[in-house]
């Protein structure tokens, strides 16, 4: 009766540990359903598998946001939303033909403006969202690099800039537009997706106008380094306010 | 009727099944894919102008440039596409785009490109 009695205890008390956890999840579902992020995002792993399907997307996939994402850039992120993708989520929908340089035509930008507390229950309940199949634990944050390596990995011999935007010193932003920005990579993403998505776009986007290269796993792990290296300079966040 | 019906329902299941595996079938059209892959940087009307260029250290080639375009061989358009700039002695900004498009869509992408520059290889 004893031990009965004990087990019972024990198993209130962690109820009552993970209850607020529960609720504030629950919460933050509800504030995604009463803002209608499903209105452009796609929040139940439908991945778009023809052209056709992809200019039909509005905005990122947020299925698996808690694979992709940091919860503290989710958290800021849905109280007050900056331009990540200079293009729109699908460069082809905004772009116009240019003599000299093809025209990018406004781009809307994400509507979400939640207060704090919304954002902090939605994006505690984004990051709940992954895909299991996943590798976790690869990427180890603040281990040394060969930089110079990464560096010509990354403008060089992979020249990511050519899509991408990077900071190439004091908010000096260069690169390309058709891809998501860059130069804040290793504040807004999570170093495992990171690794998984550029070894192979096409799992996580079938379409993703990015090519698939195969390279060592050593390569993958030293670019996902210095990806991550990649932060927002005080400038920028200047700027932003 | 119940012979307009077995009609229907063959006419029905053809339909369905031809535009069901039209897409596994013949893919998406070379247009198409140049679009998505090619337009980020070529321009969508393939003359080098795409929204990418402004910081590029290399000019993306003009595809409809028919006097440069003469001087490639269609060897080389398909060397460029799946194997990147590099393989052809041209820049890595042009990346290898073997693992992204089919065999099969690369040798439509080079007929696509004698399209676009209304010529031939050499």
């Amino acid at each position: 009766m004893k031990i009965v009695k004990t087990f019972l205890l024990i198993t209130l008390f962690s109820l009552w540990l993970t209850a607020p956890h529960i609720s504030m999840a629950a919460d933050g579902k509800m504030v995604i359903e009463q803002n209608r992020c499903a209105g452009c995002h796609e929040m139940n792993g439908g991945k778009a598998g023809t052209i056709a399907e992809v200019l039909s997307k509005k905005a990122p996939d947020l299925f698996y946001a808690g694979s992709k994402f940091q919860e503290k850039f989710l958290t800021e992120f849905l109280q007050r939303p900056v331009r990540i993708r200079p293009a729109g989520t699908i460069f082809l929908n905004y772009t116009v033909p240019g003599t000299e340089i093809d025209q990018i035509q406004e781009p809307p930008l994400c509507a979400s403006r939640l207060s704090r507390e919304d954002a902090v229950a939605a994006a505690q309940h984004l990051m709940t969202l992954k895909d299991p199949d996943m590798p976790t634990g690869i990427y180890k944050p603040g281990a040394e690099f060969a930089k110079a390596s990464a560096k010509m990995l990354f403008f060089k011999s992979g020249a990511c800039n050519a899509c991408h935007q990077v900071d190439m010193g004091g908010g000096d932003i260069k690169g390309g537009v058709s891809a998501p920005t860059l130069y804040d990579a290793g504040d807004r993403l999570n170093g495992d997706w990171v690794l998984s998505y550029i070894k192979d776009p096409q799992h996580w986007d079938p379409k993703a106008w990015m090519p698939k290269r195969e390279l060592p796993d050593s390569t993958w792990q030293l670019l996902t380094n210095f990806l991550m290296t990649m932060k927002k300079s005080e400038e920028m966040r200047k700027a932003e306010k | 009727m119940l012979k307009k019906i077995i009609i229907l329902s063959a006419i029905l299941s053809i339909f369905i099944t031809f535009t069901g595996r039209g897409k596994d079938v013949f893919g998406e059209t070379s247009g198409d894919n140049y679009k998505l892959y090619c337009a980020q940087c070529h321009g969508l009307k393939g003359n080098g102008s795409g929204i990418n260029k402004a910081d590029m250290s290399v000019a993306p080639r003009n595809h409809t440039d028919t006097i440069e375009m003469s001087r490639l061989k269609d060897s080389d358009l398909y060397d460029a596409i799946a194997h990147g700039g590099v393989s052809v002695g041209k820049s890595a900004l042009m990346p290898p785009w073997q693992g992204v498009m089919t065999d099969a869509e690369i040798r439509e992408m080079v007929a696509y490109l004698r399209e676009l520059c209304h010529c031939k290889g050499e």
